[in-house]
């Protein structure tokens, strides 16, 4: 704990330093690229799981910026505890983010039941060719 | 106002087998919150939930949200008025009611994290909403909207966090200050739910597959929500670029809307397209004014949906051109209200809010473009003036009956109280716009649908984002 001391009061930030933001930004990137380049809708919904997860790093590690202390106050106010408000941000976003999971798998089922295939060529051009 | 619908909703959860009470109950809700509009719209408060003092949850009423609540109370009026004779069973109710209170509470939040919160709970039920009757058909389209919503309203989330790294709260003032990638983020975030042209493709396929309620919610209130959360974040100093961006945006997706709607043969993705012109049309001055052509459009775009929805339901087909000499006359006659209300006809609400906006456009190019589309506009909705109705009059239920009525009284009343003599002019573009349709009837097929599919709605999704990154690189 001494460490922790030192260096935030010599420059205001923890030893994770700037790391993890670059690590949720690939993240993101590669969450991102792998929505656009899969053919499956399982791997889809996969990739949206990864950029959520990323989103989940970044709030951690705006939260621990100060101090790396979890914020339970024991009668002791002048050490640096980690800032609790995006922790609750982010548990908020880990909810919704599950919620979200559960729904795009029960269409997927309910996909699967009607096209019989997972792959979204086929099941675009029997959309499509419904339509007409 | 935001509790007691929610609550309703509850209840109606509860109760979910007795499907009359649900629906009386449903209707009741509506009609209490409704009675207690004319206290809180005049007045403003501005109120920290909680006892937390700054850090709570911050609610306040203010002259921008008032069109957007009006518009909430006479959409969801309409649709319940609607729903009584279908038997739907209580837990279509309960959600319906739960989005009213949700809906509420994101034109009344000014608080940042609360603003992600609501709008992903209007998503989350608006995803069960669309596919509610479990066809193969509406679970696609919903999973589409799904994918893209997440991840644009996760990159929504990159931006508050950055904003809260910058300033140290959630606080909406805190946006005057933030560096311009975090501005460029939340928009683009925001962006993909509102109905822009190439940022939201899988609009035309979700509202046109929801069943006949839900299509009015999506197309009146839901995509509202970018074009209010726009107008408030403009007001501040980091999105000024947004400002100038969304003059060529907005623009671009008017015409590109109007060109889509002409050459398309079903009635509920001419509507679901002609929706994209008309918020492209509301983003081109982020104003107040923007706000009541929000509140007209939801009216007539609910009247205009449900006309169709009933239509489709009891014909059986939803491609207009059977429906030529089979529709009743009352029908006729509410179809037509809602085609001369979104032309712009000179004593409806359409025209009042319409011809505000195009006289406040700050360059003629830009005037000459939005005359344009609303000559496009006029071309479109003529296709629905000139079906021929048959001769009997007809016979409607009386919850319908009800709510068409309640909807053109508003229509009516808004054009009447609010018009102005240099109105006149929108008459003259309404001809031109039926002169054109009768020369273009001919050569009238549908467009290629490349750009709906998920991988390259996608695609192009992004590839507007870094165009916007690129703006405001530009810009600064």
């Amino acid at each position: 704990m001494e460490d922790v001391e030192r260096i935030y009061k010599q420059t205001g930030y923890t030893m994770t330093g700037n790391v993890i933001f670059y690590m949720s930004v690939a993240g993101m990137l590669v969450g991102t690229i792998g929505m656009l380049l899969s053919r499956n809708i399982i791997k889809k919904i996969l990739s949206l799981g990864i950029v959520e997860t990323s989103i989940n790093t970044l709030y951690t590690g705006i939260s621990s910026r100060r101090s790396i202390i979890p914020p339970i106050v024991n009668g002791d106010f002048s050490i640096a505890y980690a800032d609790p408000v995006p922790q609750a941000v982010i548990i908020t976003g880990i909810v919704i983010s599950f919620a979200l999971l559960c729904l795009s798998l029960v269409f997927a089922i309910i996909i699967y039941n009607k096209y019989h295939t997972m792959d979204i060529g086929t099941i675009e051009s029997n959309f499509e060719r419904e339509k007409e | 106002m935001i509790f007691l619908p929610v609550l309703g909703g509850i209840i109606c959860l509860i109760l979910k087998e007795r499907r009359q009470l649900c629906a009386g109950l449903a209707l009741l809700a509506t009609i209490i919150n409704g009675s207690f509009l004319p206290f809180y719209l005049f007045g403003k408060f501005d109120v920290s939930l909680g006892n937390w003092g700054e850090l709570g949850i911050r609610l306040a009423m203010d002259d921008l949200a008032i069109p957007f609540i009006l518009s909430t109370f006479l959409v969801m009026l309409a649709i319940t008025l609607n729903s009584l004779r279908k038997n739907y069973d209580g837990f279509f109710y309960s959600l319906i009611l739960i989005m009213y209170g949700t809906l509420n509470s994101i034109f009344l939040s000014r608080d940042l994290f609360n603003v992600f919160v609501t709008v992903e709970l209007v998503s989350i039920i608006s995803f069960i909403l669309i596919s509610y009757e479990k066809k193969g058909r509406q679970a696609w389209a919903s999973l589409k909207y799904l994918l893209l919503s997440s991840l644009g309203l996760n990159f929504f989330l990159l931006g508050i966090g950055l904003v809260y790294m910058e300033t140290g709260s959630f606080a909406m003032e805190g946006l005057n200050s933030v560096s311009s990638i975090a501005s460029v983020l939340i928009f683009g975030g925001l962006a993909v739910k509102s109905g822009l042209f190439l940022f939201s493709m899988w609009l035309p396929d979700a509202h046109s597959n929801a069943p006949v309620e839900v299509s009015p919610i999506l197309s009146g209130l839901v995509v509202k929500i970018d074009v209010y959360l726009s107008i408030r974040f403009v007001q501040y100093e980091s999105f000024g670029w947004l400002k100038d961006e969304f003059v060529y945006i907005g623009i671009f997706s008017a015409i590109a809307g109007i060109i889509f709607a002409v050459n398309s043969k079903d009635a509920k993705r001419l509507l679901a397209y002609s929706t994209i012109s008309q918020v492209g049309f509301m983003m081109v001055t982020c104003d107040k004014v923007s706000s009541w052509h929000g509140f007209s459009h939801a009216v007539f775009k609910t009247l205009l949906f449900l006309v169709a929805g009933n239509i489709s339901t009891r014909l059986g087909t939803k491609k207009y051109k059977d429906w030529s000499g089979r529709i009743t006359r009352i029908e006729y006659l509410f179809l037509l209200v809602g085609s001369l209300a979104i032309s712009g006809f000179p004593l409806t609400s359409g025209c009042v809010t319409k011809e505000v906006i195009i006289h406040g456009a700050c360059c003629p190019w830009l005037k000459v473009l939005m005359m344009l589309s609303s000559i496009g506009t006029a071309m479109v909705f003529s296709k629905f003036i000139f079906l021929k109705p048959s001769k009997e009059m007809g016979k409607l239920p009386i919850g319908t009956l009800l709510a068409y009525s309640i909807l053109s009284i508003t229509i009516m009343i808004h054009g009447i109280v609010g018009f102005k003599i240099y109105m006149s002019e929108s008459f003259l573009m309404i001809m031109v716009g039926i002169g054109l349709y009768f020369l273009y009837r001919k050569f009238m097929r549908p467009l290629p649908v490349f750009f709906e599919r998920i991988d390259n709605s996608l695609a192009v999704y992004l590839i507007m984002f870094l165009f916007s990154i690129g703006f405001v690189i530009l810009s600064t």
